[in-house]
């Protein structure tokens, strides 16, 4: 992914505001959507790479919910939080939710920027470790039920012989088993497969 | 016949019909010792139905002891009682009848002298005049009613309306000195609308059908601050001339003292109503920072993204920046009308009746709450008169009325699940009256809490007063109106107030 052709996903609704965030970014390099509320976001995103600047205070689904739906549905996206005056407990609670950072309204444009370049830094990191994830359990699908289970007794550092025992066949028909998931994984070593499992967070 | 003893018998004729005159005659006729004991030297027979005495019983004793003592000394004190005419005094006292009570006499007597002018003896003629007195007594006790009352009391001439009589409590209100009582007509005290349009029908209507009743407000010109009111009107007729009107009685009454609780009463309502909308604005403080916030940040994006793009050399035509320009004051105006609305809700004012209509103020209201709205969840739905009804009221205090009832429907969700939330304002005419509604579906109001709802310092929230529904109490009645609640305790809430539409209050 190129974070010049990223998507800053701007949610508030408050039309004339949304319009100026807007207005405040279309000199950057970045693609800008906006939206009225955290419905109308959800039904349209397709998990387009980027981050999103979001208003804690909204009717119906508020800041906080709609980044609870988005863990729910892994959409990593980082998340500005833009608070009005005396909002610190909701602020304090969206970073609780894993938010990169907030912002007072108003706030100060360099300010802004400079936290929507660092926000699409982190979304590049997100979004290519995701793709990893993505590729690494369409590799793990590929396996057979006992090469899973022979890899999770290879990753917990078990030897052959006690995996032989543990699943009552022989140490040959393990090692077996054990070439082949390290070849549909694309393992290097055994030490690059056991860092694969634990992205993996079987 | 000799013509002495003609005459003799002539004389003796005479004293038998003096003697007849005497004996027959309803009125006593006594003779009395000049001495202070006043004894009975003779009397008629006429005594017994006055006195209840027989001649033969009371000849000889002292007449002085039946005075009443109040009575005794009229001579002597030259009491008002007492009229002296011609050597004839007339006294009119009470004196007691054998049984004990007193009954009224009305004494002619002349004293009886010799050539030397010693005094020798008294001769009355009494009459009982016990009904006349009592009479003359209830007149002078209504009297003395009228000229204590603390009503105004006037009579008045019914062609020149002259003032004829004032009684005390008119002089002190009215403000006049007793001796001027010539130059005051009914007409000098009021002006000519009031007199035209008030005071003549009602002085027709007392001549037509004998009494008025009403209110004619009177500020009398030589009593500034003053107020009273004439409430009764009643017309005399003379009995014996064909029943022509012959003069007025003006019943009035003070009421100043009145109207300054009344007015006092008001400018502490005002007071109270202006701390109330005081408190709410501050309960909303953070709201309504918020909403002013918003268009203040919005005007800085639009500068810095503009100062952005000339630093970048990206205007090359003013054209480019004016969109953002007129932005800005479009923000800046949505700024000012929020201010300006708080300033307006928060200002002291004095009580302004005006016409408005009230649909407009209940979207108005709702306005002023939009962030509180957003915050809850909440969704206005209106059901407003089609008719577009307008009443007459102060504004502000009926604005304030709607903030407190629509507050309360907002804050009654509390926790309660329900999304989103419908707060519904109703407007509806009934009758005579205008109704408005706000129903909420909230958790409701027990018939326990009901009951003491409107009582000032109840409340169930924890950084509320509970003046909110006090004052508006307070206010719908100041208005001639009612506000009341209806909670089946479980489903939601409904407040009711009634207010009488324009021209009808």
């Amino acid at each position: 992914m190129s974070i010049s052709n990223a998507t800053v996903f701007i949610i508030d609704d408050d039309a004339d505001f949304r319009e100026s965030v807007q207005w405040l970014l279309e000199s950057t390099q970045y693609n800008i959507e906006s939206y009225a509320s955290a419905q109308a976001f959800l039904d349209h995103y397709d998990q387009r790479p980027g981050c999103m600047l979001l208003d804690v205070r909204m009717p119906e689904i508020n800041g906080l919910a709609l980044q609870q739906i988005m863990q729910e549905r892994d959409i990593r996206l980082p998340v500005i939080i833009l608070t009005g005056h005396g909002d610190v407990p909701m602020a304090v609670a969206a970073m609780k939710n894993g938010a990169l950072d907030f912002l007072e309204k108003p706030f100060d444009d360099d300010v802004l920027l400079k936290l929507v370049d660092r926000a699409m830094q982190e979304a590049e990191q997100r979004f290519s470790q995701q793709s990893e994830e993505r590729e690494l359990r369409e590799l793990h699908d590929t396996l057979s039920r006992r090469e899973r289970e022979v890899m999770e007794l290879v990753v917990t550092g078990n030897s052959n012989r006690e995996i032989a025992e543990t699943l009552g066949i022989s140490p040959k028909t393990v090692e077996v088993h054990r070439s082949r998931v390290m070849g549909k994984m694309r393992a290097e070593s055994l030490a690059h497969l056991v860092q694969m499992h634990n992205r993996l967070a079987l | 016949m000799q013509p002495l003893e003609q005459e003799l018998k002539k004389c003796l004729q005479e004293a038998d019909r003096y003697r007849l005159l005497a004996e027959q005659s309803t009125d006593m006729i006594s003779r009395h010792t000049p001495t202070p004991e006043w004894t009975f030297i003779d009397v008629n027979p006429a005594i017994e139905r006055l006195l209840g005495y027989s001649a033969n019983e009371i000849i000889g004793t002292p007449g002085y002891d039946l005075f009443h003592p109040d009575d005794a000394d009229n001579l002597k004190k030259r009491a008002e009682s007492v009229r002296y005419r011609r050597g004839m005094y007339t006294n009119v006292y009470r004196f007691q009848h054998r049984d004990g009570h007193y009954i009224w006499l009305e004494t002619t007597s002349r004293t009886i002298r010799d050539d030397d002018g010693h005094p020798l003896e008294i001769i009355c003629v009494s009459r009982d005049v016990t009904e006349r007195e009592l009479a003359q007594q209830a007149t002078r006790r209504l009297a003395r009613v009228v000229e204590a009352s603390s009503d105004l009391i006037l009579f008045c001439n019914h062609r020149s309306l002259q003032l004829t009589y004032m009684n005390e409590t008119a002089y002190r209100t009215l403000g006049a000195e007793r001796e001027n009582l010539a130059v005051f007509y009914l007409n000098q005290m009021f002006p000519l609308e009031v007199l035209h349009s008030l005071v003549e029908p009602a002085l027709q209507h007392a001549a037509l059908y004998g009494t008025w009743y009403g209110s004619i407000p009177l500020y009398p010109a030589g009593n500034p601050g003053r107020t009273a009111e004439i409430r009764e009107i009643i017309a005399h007729r003379n009995r014996a001339e064909n029943m022509q009107v012959e003069y007025y009685s003006i019943i009035a009454r003070d009421i100043t003292l009145k109207r300054q609780a009344e007015e006092k009463a008001k400018r502490q309502q005002l007071e109270m109503a202006h701390m109330s909308r005081l408190l709410s604005v501050g309960e909303m403080a953070t709201e309504l920072a918020h909403e002013i916030n918003q268009p203040l940040a919005t005007i800085i994006n639009y500068c810095n993204g503009t100062f952005r793009r000339l630093d970048e050399g990206q205007i090359t035509e003013i054209s480019q920046i004016t969109r953002a320009m007129e932005l800005i004051s479009t923000q800046a105006r949505r700024a000012s009308e929020i201010i300006k609305r708080m300033r307006r809700f928060v200002r002291r004012t004095e009580f302004q009746r005006v016409s408005f209509p009230i649909n407009e103020t209940c979207i108005e209201v709702t306005r002023f709450l939009n962030q509180e709205a957003i915050d809850h969840d909440i969704r206005f739905e209106f059901d407003l008169d089609e008719t577009n009804p307008i009443i007459e009221a102060d504004r502000l205090q009926i604005e304030q009325v709607l903030l407190n009832l629509i507050r309360n429907a907002i804050e009654a969700y509390g926790e309660c699940l329900l999304h989103p939330r419908p707060v519904k304002i109703r407007t509806r005419i009934e009758g005579r009256r205008l109704q408005v509604s706000v129903s909420d579906q909230g958790p409701g109001i027990s018939a326990e809490q009901q009951q003491r709802l409107f009582e000032p310092f109840s409340t169930t929230k924890e950084n509320g007063l509970g003046m909110g529904l006090s004052i508006s109490h307070t206010i719908i009645e100041s208005h001639s109106g009612r506000l009341w609640v209806e909670s089946d305790g479980n489903t939601g809430t409904s407040f009711h107030f009634q207010l009488p539409l324009k021209g009808q209050a």
